[in-house]
Parts: C-alpha cells; structure tokens; sequence
C-alpha cells in the first residue's frame, strides 16, 4: 500500500513537471523573466520528489509497481492498462536525466545570447516529464503518452522561433515523423494487446505476435531518426545544438532503450529482434555515410548521435539490452558534450579567420576528444562494454563480424571526423570556460568506472581493474551478464580497439590535417556525394510520392467529387426528371387526343340517333313505330 | 416504470422552440430569444447527463423505461428507455446542442427562427437517441431531416438553395428505404409490432415474402433496405456527394451539427436495429461491412488530402470517422464494438470542435481557406496572435489523432484491438489511412498557425470569452474522456456483451 502511495507521488510529481513547463509557454512577456527562477523550482521539486520515493522504498529502491485498467477491466480481452514501475533502473533514469536537464537549462538560461529561451526553457520540462513517464511506465500504452510529450517538447525546441518558415517547418516536420513512428507503435501495441490482455513491461508475453511486435519495433526505430529518416535538420542555426541534441535525439533514445530494455524478455528468440538488429546496423550504416559528407560539424554531429543510437538498438538485438544501453549512453553522453562546442559557431565554415588565443583550445580539444571517444566505445567508456561484448559474440560468425567490424569502422570514422572537422577550424567566437567545463564534466559521466566500477569496463582485465560495485549489475540484474570470458577474449579485444584506432587513423588522415580528402572527393563526384550528403534523395523521393499523391488525391477529388457528383450526377437527374417529364407529358396529350377521339366515335352515333329522333320530322317517327312494331311481333312469333 | 425524465429531455428543447415563436422582435432584440433558447437546450442536455450518470453500470437492460399506447390499432407506442448503446448519444447531444446555440450567439438574420430550428433537432435526437419503437424511432428521424432544409437554405452561402436541395432529396430517399424496411419488419410480425424489444431476438429468421415469383428472405430484404436508407444520410461513400456540398454551403454550426450528430445518430440506428432485429444478417455481411468501412477511410483519407479549406476537410474526415465505426460494428468482437460506440462520442466532439475552429477562423478572416489556389498559405504565424485558439485547435486535433489521453485515442484502440484479430487486412488498410490523416491534420496546423505572419492577419483576435466557454465543454470532454473513459466504457459494455451473446 505503501509502494502505491509512493507511486502516486512520483506520478503526481512527473505531471507537475509537465503541466509547470506547459504553463510557462503561456507566461506573458512581462513575466518571463522569473522563467529560470520557475525552472529550477520545479527541477529542485522534482528531484526531490524522485529522492523521497526512493528513499522512501522499503529497502532502499525497491521495485514496486501499480496498475489498473485504464480501458476496459484490467484482464479483460483487448483491455488497455495504465500503471507504473519504479526499480532501480527508472530510479537511475529519473535521477540522470533531472541533472542533466538542470545542467543544460541552467546552462542555456544564464547565457544572454539563447534565442528562444523562453520557448526553449519550458520544453526541457515538458521533455523531462515525457521521458519520467516513458522510463516509470509500467505498459507501453504509458510510455507512448511519455513519448508524444517527448516529441512535442521536441517540436517546440525546434520551432521555437515559430515566425520563420523554416523553423516552423522543421519543429511540424519532426512531429509528423515522430508522431507517425508512435502511431506504427500503438498500432503494433494494439495487435499485441489484442491477443495477449493485459500487455505489463514486467510480465513476459508469450509468443510475441509479428506483425504486431514488428510495428512496435519500427516506431520506437523511427524515434532515433536515423536513416531512413534524417537527423541533419535537426541543426538548426536558430535553435541550441545542445538543446536540440538532449530534448530530440538523446533523451528520447534513453527512453526508447529502456522500454526496450524492459521488453526484452518477451522478444528474446524472436525472429522479428534479429530483423531488427539488421535493419538497425544497415540504418546505423547508411546515415554514417550521409554523415561524412556535411560541411557543417552540427549536422554531422547530429547524424552521429542518430546513427549511434541507431547502432545501439542492434547491440539490443544481437547482445541484449543491457550492450544496447550502455552504448547509448556513451554516444548520449558524447553527443550532448560534443554538441555544447558546435553550438559556439565552431566547426561551421566561415570566412572569420582569427584565432583567439582565450577560446580554452586545449579543453576544448580534450573534451572533444573525449566526447568522440565515448560515443565510439572507446577503452574506458562504458559505451566500450557493449560493443566489446557484441564484437566477442559475432566473432562465431564470419558475417556477422564483418558487419560489426564496417558499422563500427564508420560511426567511428564519422565521430572522429566530427572531431577533427570541429577544432580544425580555429574560427569560431570564444568557447567560454564553462562551456569546456561543462563539456567535460557531461563527458566524465559516461567513463565505465562510474557505471560499472571498473577501469577499463572488464573488457581487457577481466574483472581486476574493479574499483566500485557496479550500477549496470544492479540495474540489469535479471538480464545477461556483461562479460562472457570466452577463448577469443585477447582476439576480441584486439579487433575491436583495433577497429576503433583504424578508424580514428583513418579519420585524421582524412580530416586532421590541412586537406579534408572526402571533400575533395566529393567535389569531384558532385552528383553523386550531393545524393548521399542529402540523406540518398530519400527526402526527394518522400516530397515526390507526396506530391503524387496530393495530385492523385486532387484529380480523384475533381473526377468524383465535383464532376460526377457535384455535376454530372445532378444535371443527370435533372435531365431524367425533365426528360422523363417531357416524355409523359407527350404520352399523356397524345392518349388524351386518342381517348377523346374514341369517346367522340363511341357518343356521336348514339347521339346522331337521338338527334334524328328529337328533329320534328313525322317520317321518321313512323319509321321507328313500324320498326319498333316488327321487333316486338318477331320477338313473340319466336315463342 | 414511468418516470417521464426521458420525456422531459425531449419535451424541453420542443418547448423552447415553440417559446421562439412567441417571442415578438423586440423582445428578440432584447435577448429573450438566445436566452430563451440556451436555457431550454441546457435544461434538456442537464437532465440527459444526470439520466446518463446516475444509470446502473451493471445492467444490459433497458433503463428509465416509458410506454404508453400511441397509435393502438397499429400497435405503435410512444416507448423510450436508455441502455449502454445509447446513453453516449445522448451525452453527445446534450453537449453539441447547447455549444452550437453559444456559438450562433450574435446571429444577425432570423435569430429565433435558427435558435428555434437548432431545438427542434436536439428534440428529434434525443428522440431518436431512446426511441424504443420503430415508428416512433423513424418519426424523430424524419423530423430531423426537415430543420436542415431551411437552415442550409436560409442561412447557408451562395449556393445555399442547391446545396439545401440536394440534403432534403438525400434525406427524403434515405428515409422512404429506411421506412420501406419498417414497413416491412411490421408486416412479417406475428403479432405486428413495431417494438424493438418484442422484434429482436431473430424474429425473422425463415421468414420470406414472393416478389416476382422470386423468394425473398424478409431479414435480408429489410437489412439492404434500412443500410442503404442510413447509407444515404450517414454518409457512406460513394453516397457522399450531397454531403460535401452542404459542407461547402452551410454556416459552420449547421454542418457540424449535421457532421457531428446526423452522422453518429445514424451509425447507432444501424447498430441498433441490426443487432437487435437482424442478427444473423450481421454475421453474413459482417465482412461486407468492414470492406465498407475500409473504403471510407481510404477515400476520406484521400479525398482530404486534395483539401485547401478547413470545411472540406471537416467533410472528409467525417467520411473517415464513419469508416472507422463501420470496421468496429463490422468485427463483432465486444472491444471493437464497444470501440466503435465510444468512438461516435469522441469522434462527434472533436468534429463539433474542429467546425467551431473553422467557424472562428471563417468569422474573424472571411473565409477558412488555407491553402490557396496553389497551395500557398492563406494565414500563417497565428500561434503568436491567438494562442488560445492554437491550443484548442490542437486539442481537436490530437483526439482526431488519436493520441494517448485524448478520447480519440481509447476508441481507435479499442477498434484496433477489437477488430483486427478478425479482419487484420482491413485494419492495416484502416492504419494506413489514419497515418495519412497526420499528413493532412499536421500541414493544416502549419499552415495555420506557424511560419511568416500573414501581416493582413495583424488584427486577429484570439477567442472572446464567450467562444472559450463553448469550447470548454468541448476540451473538458475530450481530456476526461481519454483520461478516464472508465465510467462511459462501463456504461456500454454490459449491453454490447449481451448483444454480442445472443447473436453469437
């Protein structure tokens, strides 16, 4: 009972955050100036509310859940469940994403320069509430209503400045994309609730139906926005790199890895998981590639993040939730640190050539550095344990670690591109100190030692380099272990660091020097790299199938709609009435015509006769006497 | 037992409508007439609600019953009761009416002789909403066709006579089939009833009348004969031509009350009477049915696509809701119709909702156009002048949606859930056709309400305090319906699980 007051207070908690960050898009100007005071109130709040119910747990982060029906009765056939998990891992997930979001608000607020605070501000609430709900949901149907808060805290991120054409289409776009991804989801959930009643994230489903499984997977796929979606419009000029990275790529990635992580006990074994680790890496892959070729370090950093998260839902696949997770954490973690330095102008091609000599270049370049290497699974970052553990698995299968070895060579690649495309160009404004700071800070999170207690992740030392209990075994108790000694261990070990220092040679031969090869390639190959560089006409392609059918739709509407039935229909009745009419109209004068004439031939003759009678003339008087006579004398001669 | 509460929900908007006519101009000018008129719908909708809530959840049966001898030598009765299938019709009803009154608050021309014309519907809704006797049913449901003539033709546009028209001759057909299958259901009674309750239960089963020297089943007859008479006034596509015309010509509120209530009051006849009067009919075109309802959704779908003004695409969305019911009657699985009777709840507010926007926009700009000829905007950047009208448009528009915590949400899921283990194609169908309704609903947001500021607009007032309180009704119902849908699904379940048994 008392689990169940606790959950009510975090929901009543996570609403309070939504419903504060929505009431503070309606501030008038006059009072939007207490809108970081109001913020960091409802963050402290918040974050105390989270600290009360785990403490609260009886022992300590104790998993509790509550459920009801939401629709229908709770076990009935078809039914629709609303509740609520809190276990270490939401609690982990309430608490990181809180200091996050206080970190990076705080840190957009007390900038002058933000564009659109007062927009951009509110929405990381909004966001934050739709990744508490999404990370503390008990049922999927909770964690779509996570999402689509998400997504709209998202959308006003992106369109905050809802004046221009351009932003508004992007934050409009970006929802249409995520909303039409939530919606495949519902529709899967759907399917799945309708044989299996009722669908609980901590109850197993038994024999996932496909369609249904595979319609979730697709839609929680579409929320990374890796191909064959784009994540490049998210760098937007007008908006944070920052903003835009935590409230549309990251935080909605976390969340998805954890419904995830929470589903993988019914997907295991299923054939529809390993459709999707393919089709993941193959995504993973192909937005690398889109990534390599922008001139602009912001979209490229943005396509990495996508496409490391994209690459990480593979690791889910193939090596279960726990290698998934923490591989998005890294590329979370290194995405937002990383995107605290494009956001300053750096890495943006640009005339300005002045180098300044306070712009904290060393800490830029180490926390940078730092950044690519997380996101890369890099030695000592918890991203490394993951990958590490799917690279020793796919060694037992020729394609599948050659498929490892390429999507790993191009995140990397690209990510270490991004790097060197981002401090080789000394002609950005000043990063100040606390930006570095912070970059390294956020950065410094994602080192396995804070995850998992040990130096090197447990990939190289099996276990010696252990200085702390680990997080990750807590949180992931139930699932697989991290490491699996195995014969290969140096062999594994090898290719993958391997792979990962091959692709940052690569990267530097490509891009840390003077010359930027791939750009010199792809001036030369301009048709062709111009394809790929635009997401491989997949926007063009999506544009010309929706103008089709906006004329497909136009030429139906008229043909059907305003011509037949607006037109021809109508003036058709209208002529079979006036036709129709006109017709017996003539029928009926021409019986009338031949009736009368009939009544006149069948009444003159008798008429003729009385006439002749009544006419005074005694002739025929007597005529008719004889005539009468001889009727009668031969009617009695017949008796 | 005879309460007469059910009666008193009729009788009140009918006396309000007579009031009108009693109403001298002056007293008119004076506000009597829109005051008048408010009072009586609201007394009538308030004594529907509490009727509504204050029912036993737990009973399939008949509730508030009345039965009186009408027409006694015919055995037509004047009977009403309330069960599950119907109590969200009234609570639609009671909500839209009084909302439609506020919203032709400061109708200039004949304002009494529309209050009154508006009443006159609620009454024959409500009537059809709780008849329990088919000619009783089919009175009310005439009546609701005459009031649309005059205000399409009255207070409609410029092409209002043609458009008035062509919605009294598709009613008029419709009705004389629905009457046909009356006629004839009476008829092949034994005793001849015209009581729904004495008629149900397979009745006709066997039964078959000579027509042409060609033996003709009455169910079956009666079943085509009352489908295509609802088909007419529903609409169902390809029979939709007149509806759009009228959405064209008519003052918002009339075709929203025509959209949002004609169309779900004739979906819940359909359902009424043919899983009550012809079961077996229902299990053999059970997949005739979803096809139908398939079929809407998709040309609604595209047909809104092609849209540039808001009524249109009011029009064609309705088409799509209608599809959307179909499939969940269709499935005869209690989820999906339960679905499909909460949907014409939600479904009749969030259209009522999205007319009133295109009928605010319309009344402040001249026109609800937004995209022009060339599919450039007509408006733009309204978020920032009238946010309030953002918000609430957005409200429509995420329970047309479907999105979770709005009442769109719980209908299509229950839809989906109830449908698709008996008919996946058409509901993979229906799921593609509710992804490209998010293309259309989030282009026209766009167009509306962001980007460049359309600076002819600069003068735009956000929502007066009267138009907010007629929209409140409105968004209150949509949010408490999707957050807690418990005590309405409660209400229909019981009677579509006792339906669903004994057809079963």
């Amino acid at each position: 009972m008392e689990d169940v007051n606790n959950l009510k207070i975090l929901s009543l908690g996570i609403f309070g955050a939504i419903l504060f960050g929505l009431s503070l898009f309606f501030l008038k100007k006059e009072f939007q100036k207490y809108t970081r005071w109001i913020f960091f109130f409802v963050l402290l709040f918040f974050f105390g509310v989270v600290l009360f119910v785990a403490t609260a747990q009886d022992p300590i982060f104790a998993p509790a859940d509550w459920s009801r029906g939401w629709v229908l009765p709770r076990d009935a056939l078809g039914a629709i469940t609303a509740g609520f998990l809190v276990d270490a891992q939401a609690f982990l997930g309430l608490f990181f994403a809180t200091a996050l979001t206080a970190l990076l608000g705080g840190f957009l607020s007390i900038r002058a320069d933000t564009p659109s605070w007062a927009r951009v501000i509110p929405s990381f609430l909004v966001s934050l509430g739709g990744f508490s709900i999404s990370v503390t949901a008990l049922t999927p149907w909770m964690v779509f209503i996570g999402f689509f808060i998400s997504v709209f805290g998202g959308a006003v991120v992106l369109g905050a400045k809802w004046k221009t054409d351009a932003d508004s289409m992007l934050g409009v776009r970006f929802a249409w994309e995520r909303s039409s991804g939530l919606f495949c989801s519902i529709f899967g959930a759907c399917v799945l609730a309708a044989t299996q009643p009722p669908l609980l994230l901590n109850h197993q489903v038994a024999g996932v139906e496909p369609l249904g499984g595979a319609l979730l997977l697709l839609g929680l796929f579409s929320q990374f926005q890796s191909f064959p979606f784009s994540a490049r419009r998210l760098a937007q000029r007008q908006v944070p790199l920052v903003a835009s990275v935590l409230v549309a790529q990251v935080l909605p990635g976390w969340a998805v890895l954890f419904f995830l992580a929470r589903f993988e006990p019914s997907l295991t074994g299923s054939t529809i998981v390993l459709v999707y680790g393919w089709i993941s890496l193959f995504s993973a892959v192909l937005s690398t590639g889109e990534g390599l070729f922008q001139s602009e370090s912001p979209r490229g950093i943005t396509i990495w993040v996508s496409a490391g998260f994209a690459f990480a839902s593979a690791l889910f696949a193939f090596s279960g939730a726990q290698a998934g997770f923490v591989w998005g954490l890294g590329v979370g973690l290194g995405g937002i640190s990383l995107s605290l330095f494009a956001e300053n102008g750096r890495g943006q091609k640009t005339e300005k050539k002045t180098v300044n000599k306070q712009n904290n270049g060393l800490l830029v370049l180490i926390s940078s550095f730092l950044s690519c290497a997380a996101g890369t699974g890099f030695l000592g970052f918890v991203s490394s344990i993951g990958g590490h553990q799917w690279f020793t698995q796919g060694l037992e299968s020729a394609p599948m670690a050659a498929s490892f070895s390429v999507a790993l060579f191009c995140l990397a690649f690209l990510g270490w591109k991004n790097f060197f495309q981002l401090n080789r160009i000394q002609s950005g404004p000043t990063v100040p100190l606390v930006t570095a700071v912070l970059s390294l800070f956020v950065v410094s999170l994602s080192l396995s030692v804070f995850w998992d207690g040990t130096l090197f992740g447990g990939v190289v030392l099996e276990g010696a380099d252990s200085i702390f209990p680990s997080i990750l075994r807590k949180i992931f108790i139930q699932l697989r272990p991290i490491a699996q000694k195995s014969d290969m261990a140096i062999v594994a070990s090898g290719g993958y660091f391997g792979i990962a220092l091959f692709a940052f040679f690569t990267a530097y031969w490509g891009f840390g020097r003077k010359r930027d090869v791939l750009s010199d390639v792809a001036k030369k190959f301009v048709r062709m790299f111009g394809v790929v560089s635009d997401g491989y006409g997949i926007d063009r392609l999506f544009a010309g199938a929706l103008r089709f059918l906006i004329f497909i739709s136009e030429r139906l509407y008229r043909r059907i709609d305003q011509v037949f039935w607006g037109r021809l229909l109508p003036a058709g009745f209208s002529r079979i009435i006036e036709k129709g009419s006109q017709v017996i109209t003539v029928i009926d004068l021409r019986f009338f015509v031949r009736l009368s004439a009939a009544l006149r031939g069948a009444v003159e003759l008798p008429a003729k006769a009385l006439q002749l009678i009544q006419n005074g003339n005694v002739q025929w008087y007597l005529f008719f006497a004889v005539a009468s006579g001889i009727a009668v004398l031969l009617n009695f001669l017949k008796g | 037992m005879n309460n007469h509460f059910l009666s008193l929900m009729i009788i009140l908007p009918l006396a309000g409508a007579v009031l009108q006519m009693g109403i001298s101009k002056k007293m008119a000018l004076a506000g009597f007439a829109r005051w008048g008129a408010l009072i009586s719908s609201i007394a009538a909708s308030l004594v529907g609600v509490v009727l509504v809530f204050s029912m036993d959840r737990q009973t399939p049966d008949l509730q508030f019953t009345e039965s009186l001898s009408w027409v006694g030598s015919y055995a037509i009765h004047y009977e009403l009761g309330l069960d599950g299938l119907n109590a969200l019709l009234v609570l639609l009803v009671s909500i839209i009416f009084p909302v439609l009154l506020a919203a032709e608050w400061n109708q200039k021309t004949g304002l009494r002789g529309m209050h009154g014309l508006f009443l006159i519907l609620q009454c024959a809704f409500f009537g059809v909403a709780v008849a329990q006797d088919l000619f009783l049913l089919f009175f009310f449901w005439g009546l609701s066709a005459m009031p649309f003539y005059f205000l399409v033709g009255i207070w409609g546009g410029e092409g209002r006579e043609s458009a008035a028209f062509r919605s009294v001759v598709a009613s008029a057909i419709g009705n004389c089939f629905l009457f046909a299958a009356l006629i004839l259901v009476y008829y092949s009674a034994d005793p001849h009833s015209f009581s729904i309750r004495d008629l149900s239960g397979g009745r006709f089963s066997g039964k078959s009348f000579f027509f042409f020297g060609r033996e003709i089943l009455v169910s079956s007859a009666a079943f085509v004969l009352m489908s295509l008479g609802l088909a007419c006034r529903a609409p169902i596509w390809p029979l939709h031509g007149w509806f759009s015309n009228v959405a064209k010509e008519a003052p918002p509120t009339v075709f929203i009350s025509l959209a949002a209530v004609t169309v779900p009051v004739a979906i819940y006849i359909f359902v009424r009477l043919s899983y009550s009067l012809f079961p077996e009919m229902l299990l053999g075109t059970g997949n005739v049915i979803v096809l139908v309802g398939a079929a809407n959704l998709v040309m609604g779908g595209i047909f809104a696509v092609a849209q540039k003004g808001l009524r249109l695409l009011l029009a064609f969305l309705c088409l799509s809701g209608v599809g959307l019911a179909l499939i969940g009657v269709g499935s005869l699985q209690s989820a999906g119709v339960v679905g499909a009777v909460f949907h014409l709840l939600v479904f009749g507010l969030g259209l009522c909702g999205f007319g009133l926007f295109a009928g605010v926009i319309a009344s402040r700009s001249g026109h609800s156009m937004f995209l022009k000829e060339q599919r450039q905007r007509s408006f733009g950047g309204l978020a920032t002048v009238t946010p309030m009208i953002a918000v609430v448009a957005g409200v429509f528009i995420a329970s047309l949606l479907g999105i979770p915590g709005f009442g769109g949400f719980v209908g299509n899921a229950l839809l989906i859930i109830g449908s698709y283990s008996v008919h996946p194609a058409m509901v993979i169908v229906a799921g593609l056709a509710l992804l490209l309704s998010t293309y259309f609903l989030f282009t026209m947001y766009r167009c509306v309400f962001f980007g460049e500021p359309n600076t002819a607009l600069e003068n735009f007032s956000d929502l007066t305090l009267r138009e907010k309180f007629y929209f409140l009704p409105l968004v209150a119902g949509l949010i408490f319906a999707g957050i807690y849908p418990k005590p309405l699904l409660e209400l229909v379940r019981p009677t579509v699980l006792t339906l669903l048994s004994t057809i079963k």
